[in-house]
Formats: C-alpha cells, sequence, structure tokens
C-alpha cells in the first residue's frame, strides 16, 4: 500500500524529479541528487552550522528518538545516550524494502551530492573583507549627511516611531546602493590602471573605435541573442581588442575573475551596511548634545527624536543604558506603556518563581537537561543586549549568540524546547526593556538583512514576550490561585496586548518599501526638495533649501525646504556614478552643514534672482568649485537675501 | 554552477511529538557535505533542492506544537511561502489538530502558499503491523484531495518520503524570477535580489561568453 500512495504522488512531479523517485524506489538509491549543501556564504562561516552534520550535540537519531516519545516523556528526554543510537540502528536495518535505509541513503547522498561551489575561499574573505575595519570617508560622509539631514527642522509634528523607521529603512536602502556604486567606481579605478585588464575601459575604447567596434559589438550580441539588453555595466563581459578590432571572448578565467569580485563586493557591502547601522546609532549619541547646545531653538521646535538622544559615551557603569531607547520610543507612549506593563508582570512572575509560589521550570516544561550554569550564560547576553549594544545588528547579534549557547548547552530538539527555555530566561533575567529592545530591532535592523536566523530568532524573542502577556492566573493549579494574592492576579491577568494597541508592524518584516505605507509628516509648502526629481538646479535648490531651513529656526515654524533622504542618495550617486545624474547638485548638504549660523533670516520670497551669470555653476560638482567661486555663490546668496528681504 | 536560487520559507505546523523536527532534520541531513549555512539547532535549518533549472533554498522554521502554543503560530507562519502539516499515523488525535492548522493557515496565512500533508511515523506500522496504524492512509488522501493539499506517509526514521516531499513541495511553489522583482528592493524572502540580478547578468554572460562560434 505505501508503494501505491507513493507512485500516486510521483505522477504529480516533473519528469526529472520523478525519474529521481523512480531511481530511489527501484534501487533503494535516493534521489537526493537534487540536494546539495551550500558553500556560497562565506560570510556566515562563524554562525551556525547544519547539526548532524558539523554539530555532534544535534544528530538525528535523538531528533527521532525523541518525536517518538509520548508528550510526557518529551521533556524528560535530552540526554544522549549511545543505547539510543543502538536501538534506532538496529531499527533502520530491519526496515522493509518499501523503505530505503537512513543508513544506504546517506552513503548514496555523499556520492551524489552536488555542489554549489562558492568562487571564493576564506583567504580572499579574510585578505578582501575582514580587512575592512571601517566606513570608508566617502561612505562615511554619506552618514554624516543622514545625521545632518535628520536634524532639521522639516516636519509638521515629530515623527512617530514607525515614520522614523520608515525613514531610516530608506536610508539604509540608499546607503546600500551608494555601497554598491562605491565599490564599482572603485574597481573602476583599479581597472584603468591596470593595462591588462581587458574590462571597462578596452570596452569604452572600442566603443570609440567607429564602425568596427560597433560590429565587433553586435556580433557578440547576436550570438546570445538571450542574454537581456543591459547596460554599459555588463558591456564589460564582452570587451573588444581595439588594436585589431576583433572581438575578444572573455576567458573563463575572466569571467570567474569577474564572478569572483561580484561575490567579494556583495560581502564588503554587508560589512559596510553593519559599519553603517553601528555608525550611525553612535553618531546620534555623539550629536545629540552637540547639536542642542548652540542652538537652544531647535528644542522648542523639537522636530526629531534624535536629537534628545541620550548621551552617554563610554559609559562603562553597569545597569545603565548605553542607549535609552524609552527616549527614541517618546513619540509613540504606547510602546513605553506596553514595555512598563510587561516589565510589571514579568517581575511579578519572577518573584512568584523566587519564593516558590510557583514553579516555573516545571509550569514551562523546561528541559530536564537545563543548567543553572546556561542561565548564568544567557543572563550575561540579556545585560550584554540590554546595558552595552546599541546598534540593532550587534542586539539582534547577541539575540542569535543566546539561540547558539541554548542550541550547544540545553540541546534542544524542538521549538517547544527553544520557546520554554526563552520564556524561562526571559522571566528570571526579567531584562530591562526587553519589549522595546525587541521592537527596536524590528523597526531599525535594516530590513534587507533581516532575514533567515536572524528573522527566526527575533520572532522567537517576540513570541516569548506574547506567551508572557498572555499568561493568567487561570493557567496555575488551583492551589496555587488561591496563594496568590489580589494585586497579583491583577497584574498577571491584564492582557497587554488588548489594553495597549500597538500599530500594526506587519509590514515593517514584509514590505520592502516603508514608504508607500508611513507618510511622513512633511511640512511641504514646497514638494520639491522632498522628492527624488525635486531638484532642479544647483543655486536654485541650494538657495531654496538653505532659506528653507534658515526659517523655522528663526521663528521655530518648521518648513520642508531641506532634501529629503533621497536628495541625499542623489548627491552620493553623482559622485560615484561619475556619468550618470549629472543634472542633481552634488554638495547640498556640505553647503547646509553650516546654515544654523544665520538663523535672522525673517522673511524670505524666492523670486527669480538677477545676478547675472548666477546659472553658470549649474553643471559643476561641489568638488570642483574653487575657493573664489564658492565665495561668488556666497555673494549670489547674500544678494538674494538682502533683495527678498530688505528688512533684515 | 546553478545562480538562480529562489528562498522560501517553509513553516511546520503540527501537533508536539509527531516528528516534526524529526523529518526536516532527516531532510536537512541526507547528506555528509558541509553545510556553511546558518541554523539554530533544529528549530531552523536551510537545505538547497536542485528542480529543474534552478534551486530553491528552504529556510524551514519549526513552530512550537504544544497547544498552549499554539497562539503564537501565526508570527511564525507570516509570509510563509510553504508550510508542511505533520501527523502520527498512530495518533488519531494528531490528525484532527492536522485539520485544524490546514483550516487556520487557509484562513490566515497568504493566499498562494502551498501546504503539504505529512502522516509521520509509517515505519511502526511496518514494525508493528496495521494494527498500529490509527489514521489510515485514505482518510489523509481525503483530506488532501478537498483541501488541495500535497500528500504523502512519512517516516523521519527510516527517511521514507522525507525528500520527495519536500521535492513535491518546492516543485509546486510558484516561483518568482530574478526579473519579477527585480524593483523589489529588500524583498523579506529575497535577500539579495538586487545582487542575484546582477550576479545573473554576468553569468548569462558568462554562459555566452563559452560560445565562441
Amino acid at each position: 500500500m505505501q508503494l501505491t500512495m507513493k507512485d500516486a504522488q510521483v505522477e504529480s512531479f516533473k519528469p526529472k524529479v520523478e525519474s529521481a523517485l523512480k531511481d530511489e524506489s527501484v534501487n533503494g538509491d535516493n534521489s537526493t541528487k537534487s540536494l546539495e549543501n551550500t558553500t556560497t556564504s562565506t560570510s556566515k562561516v562563524n554562525v551556525f552550522h547544519t547539526p548532524p552534520i558539523s554539530n555532534s550535540k544535534f544528530d538525528l537519531l535523538k531528533s527521532v528518538n525523541t518525536s517518538y516519545k509520548t508528550s510526557d516523556q518529551i521533556s524528560q528526554v535530552s540526554v544522549k545516550s549511545s543505547a539510543t543510537t543502538n536501538s534506532i540502528g538496529a531499527t533502520s536495518t530491519t526496515s522493509s524494502s518499501t523503505m530505503s535505509s537512513s543508513t544506504t541513503a546517506n552513503t548514496s547522498n555523499s556520492n551524489m551530492h552536488v555542489g554549489n561551489e562558492s568562487l571564493i575561499n576564506e583567504e580572499d574573505v579574510e585578505k578582501e573583507v575582514n580587512v575592512l575595519k571601517e566606513l570608508p570617508p566617502e561612505l562615511m560622509k554619506i552618514l554624516d549627511l543622514f545625521i545632518v539631514d535628520l536634524k532639521q527642522p522639516k516636519y509638521a509634528k515629530p515623527l512617530t516611531i514607525l515614520q522614523l523607521s520608515s525613514v531610516f529603512q530608506n536610508f539604509y536602502t540608499s546607503f546600500d546602493k551608494n555601497c554598491f556604486q562605491y565599490l564599482q567606481n572603485i574597481q573602476l579605478q583599479n581597472n584603468s590602471s591596470n593595462s591588462n585588464v581587458s574590462t571597462y575601459m578596452n570596452a569604452r575604447e572600442t566603443l570609440s573605435s567607429g564602425l568596427s567596434g560597433l560590429f565587433a559589438r553586435s556580433r557578440s550580441s547576436s550570438v546570445n541573442s538571450n542574454v537581456p539588453i543591459r547596460g554599459r555595466r555588463s558591456s564589460s563581459l564582452f570587451s573588444s581588442d581595439s588594436t585589431t578590432n576583433v572581438t575578444q571572448m572573455l576567458s573563463p578565467e575572466e569571467i570567474n575573475k569577474q564572478l569572483k569580485n561580484n561575490e567579494l563586493n556583495n560581502l564588503k557591502i554587508e560589512k559596510y551596511m553593519e559599519f553603517c547601522e553601528k555608525d550611525i546609532f553612535k553618531k546620534i549619541i555623539d550629536v545629540g548634545t552637540s547639536a542642542i547646545k548652540p542652538n537652544e531653538m531647535l528644542k522648542s521646535t523639537s522636530i526629531n527624536e534624535t536629537d534628545e538622544l541620550p548621551t552617554k559615551k563610554n559609559n562603562t557603569e553597569k545597569n545603565t543604558e548605553l542607549f535609552k531607547l524609552s527616549q527614541l520610543f517618546k513619540n509613540s507612549p504606547e510602546y513605553e506603556k506596553y514595555s512598563n506593563l510587561l516589565h510589571k508582570k514579568i517581575k511579578c512572575l519572577n518573584k512568584l518563581n523566587a519564593d516558590n509560589t510557583i514553579d516555573l521550570k516545571k509550569f514551562l516544561e523546561v528541559p530536564s537537561n537545563f543548567q543553572e550554569e546556561d542561565f548564568i550564560v544567557a543572563e550575561k547576553i540579556f545585560n550584554e543586549l540590554i546595558y552595552n549594544s546599541i546598534a540593532p545588528c550587534e542586539k539582534l547579534g547577541l539575540l542569535v549568540k543566546l539561540h547558539r549557547s541554548m542550541t550547544s548547552s540545553t540541546e534542544p530538539t524542538s521549538n517547544d524546547e527553544y520557546l520554554s527555555l526563552l520564556i524561562y530566561y526571559v522571566i528570571r533575567a526579567n531584562p530591562k526593556n526587553i519589549f522595546l529592545n525587541t521592537q527596536f530591532i524590528k523597526l531599525f535592523r535594516y530590513k534587507k538583512k533581516l532575514v533567515e536566523n536572524e528573522l527566526f530568532v527575533l520572532t522567537n524573542i517576540e513570541a516569548t514576550l506574547t506567551f508572557i502577556d498572555s499568561i493568567k492566573t487561570t493557567d496555575f493549579s488551583k492551589e496555587t490561585q488561591e496563594i496568590l494574592k489580589r494585586e497579583t492576579q491583577e497584574i498577571l491577568d491584564i492582557s497587554i496586548g488588548k489594553v495597549v494597541k500597538l500599530p500594526s508592524l506587519h509590514h515593517s518584516l514584509s514590505s520592502s518599501n516603508l514608504d508607500q505605507i508611513v507618510e511622513l509628516p512633511l511640512s511641504d509648502n514646497i514638494n520639491r526638495s522632498a522628492s527624488y526629481d525635486g531638484i532642479k538646479t544647483v543655486l536654485d535648490a541650494s538657495v531654496k533649501n538653505i532659506l528653507g531651513r534658515i526659517k523655522p529656526y528663526a521663528y521655530g515654524k518648521p518648513i520642508s525646504r531641506s532634501p529629503s533622504l533621497t536628495s541625499l542618495d542623489n548627491t552620493a550617486t553623482v559622485k560615484f556614478s561619475g556619468k550618470e545624474n549629472e543634472q542633481f547638485p552634488t554638495g547640498i548638504d556640505e553647503t547646509l552643514i553650516g546654515d544654523n549660523s544665520t538663523p535672522e533670516v525673517e522673511k524670505l520670497s524666492l523670486k527669480t534672482p538677477t545676478i547675472n551669470n548666477w546659472k553658470k555653476y549649474r553643471d559643476l560638482n561641489f568638488e570642483d568649485l574653487k575657493v573664489n567661486e564658492l565665495k561668488e555663490i556666497f555673494e549670489v546668496y547674500k544678494t538674494f537675501a538682502n533683495k527678498n528681504s530688505p528688512e533684515i | 554552477m546553478n545562480s538562480n536560487v529562489a528562498s522560501v520559507k517553509l513553516v511546520l505546523l503540527g501537533e508536539a511529538a509527531v516528528g516534526k523536527s524529526s523529518i526536516v532534520v532527516r531532510f536537512v541531513s541526507n547528506d555528509f557535505s558541509e553545510n556553511k549555512e546558518p541554523t539554530i539547532g533544529a528549530a531552523f535549518l536551510t537545505q538547497r533542492v536542485n528542480i529543474d533549472d534552478h534551486t530553491i533554498k528552504f529556510e524551514i522554521w519549526d513552530t512550537a506544537g504544544q497547544e498552549r502554543f499554539a497562539s503564537l503560530a501565526p508570527m511564525y507562519y507570516r509570509n510563509a511561502q510553504a508550510a508542511l502539516i505533520v501527523y502520527d499515523v498512530t495518533k488519531p488525535q494528531s490528525f484532527i489538530k492536522a485539520r485544524h492548522w490546514v483550516k487556520e493557515l487557509h484562513e490566515q496565512a497568504s493566499g498562494d502558499i502551498v501546504i503539504a500533508l505529512a502522516g509521520n511515523k509509517v515505519d511502526l506500522i511496518e514494525e508493528n503491523g496495521e494494527n498500529e496504524r490509527k489514521v489510515a492512509t485514505e482518510e489523509g488522501q481525503k483530506l488532501a484531495d478537498e483541501e488541495n493539499l500535497l500528500f504523502f506517509e512519512t517516516s523521519a526514521k527510516t527517511g521514507y518520503n522525507v525528500n520527495e516531499i519536500f521535492l513535491a513541495v518546492g516543485d509546486k511553489i510558484p516561483l518568482k524570477r530574478p526579473n519579477d522583482n527585480a524593483n523589489e528592493n529588500g524583498s523579506g524572502n529575497n535577500q539579495n535580489s538586487s545582487r542575484v540580478q546582477l550576479t545573473d547578468a554576468n553569468a548569462n554572460a558568462a554562459n555566452a561568453g563559452n560560445c565562441s562560434c
């Protein structure tokens, strides 16, 4: 009957899969020709490894054995024994012919394994990626501009945490692109300095070599009609030899080199994004005080939450948060309310456990091989998470570390055990602001990287907190319920999720573009500067932006004139892409950095200036300007200011 | 080298002790090569599978099967493209629970989720005879037919039908081609969408380059 069932299912497979399955049923061979382990992601070498192979603590035999126990037995099964192994091994041998023995399957699989080999090895990663210790100045500049942008009073009202999160996510996305362009530029520069490399520069040369070059190019395209039309970037793979006018195909080595470079660049970008996340929050802490001190007006405008983030640099004191999340969430008070109520509930459960009113271990069915030392490790990680980490990626890394420590010590065999342990740890350790920390990671970790095991551990910790919220007095035995005092019952029976409504965050884990969902309260008298295609000319936009910024400084009335993050993106694009987007101004924000020093402007109208040739700098990059030209631009600005505001 | 890799989030559902984790550990541990993908014990595992000309990378999320954790399940199956609902053929209660999960997924999960039903522990019947069986194959098949599920009877212990069920799921997943999500920068399920795009372009070019006619 088993065989019949199997055959019935096989019919739904495509031919390739079907043949694989037939092989298995007939020959006892296994169809895992199509299964493969991966060796591509070299950056994750230091994370986890598939348990049964590289981690002896996770063998299949134990897992199978556990699943065959009744639920009562499960909590007691956790220690591996040779007897278990033997019994399973014996069972495997007695399997009927319709079922492939695990031993046989494994052996054949190893022979049929098809590897997806990575082009880069650990040495490359060590040499190229791990040597990166900080962001290069070009990228750091973009980050600085973002901080400056954050401090601008351009919103009509304080941003909620979701809106702030969307601002950050958009920045991460643009920064990611900038990293890519930066690395491309470096590669271009390297290629141009290396005459032996037949990539971009040669391709360009070919382009300029007239019809022959075009023919050569069209030849390669016609051969590869299935290759989609690509931009210039990919034409590097079809570069031609300009001296002979014969198309020179890239050799496999060159292709591999190109692919290897791409892989390495991806790893570098990952590293840069990590630096970005870390630096951005460190900088926010740094600029917190320095930004407020010189101009108290900023405080009254209360434009951006980040302005008022606490500054506790070099804080080594215990039990003091390096980064006070409650400040970050202060414009969304519901989060803090939820956090406080949850903290109260956890504290209550902790106390009940401490005075033996409840047996938490038994209640949660904590795996029996749990050792007190495991909790000490977990508690340390929680302390690190709450008090000594700043960036979301750091905090998430600690949660992953916590799971890893559980994996290696208590050896949970399913998520039931992970969850039980996590709940137990959280209640016992009662980490301060654990809820806010979780939400912080969820909202401020770069979404593109919040995937796989990181997303899983975050979900686990969220599930843990949700479960704690759902604990009621009725979950305990009647005897225990009678012991509980009235105030304790009140605390336990409150359903925080129902009392405090949090905004829906579902999109934050699934949506790729928060912009479409979270609307920013831009005080948009003029939309131009706050959109991707907003900036038309260098001076026009620059001056308008400057004026826009100055006005609220004087009156405490924000007007949106500053370039948005998207315009920051454009600025950076110009710097890195060279040829593209030349119409966008560069250095606008650099001009704006010092604009706080002119708060005296009172009322300005934006009329066309009468200065001659004022548009002549339109096509220049900021970096190309000389000091005297900058002076001239400043003169233009002054004329603007004086002309339009004669009363000043 | 197959650079066309699609990530698929697959969530495991079923009553406690039906063998959810065992099935996935069996699936993932079926070859001896070193795997450097991130995993979290038996709770989060990844495995790549080649089907036809493309590769699927399964990101397998285990869920807690105990009843008291049932309300947490939506947090896990959110955005899942596939679900494997497991029951124990020797425990009728677990089949009832499986029915419940099917219903819940149809109501709560994303519309195009691929659901597979696995009647696990058939090895017990091989060992102890048909008397051990409490859920008939026909019952499982009927539920699968009614609810448009994939259905297999499996044994994590022997590996019977374990690979097959995952291959069938992978075969049924409506895959997004890289071009489909070229503009979806930052998609949760395709972490390298933009870069995959580039690699693909180069990979195509690489193939083209090999053709030197």
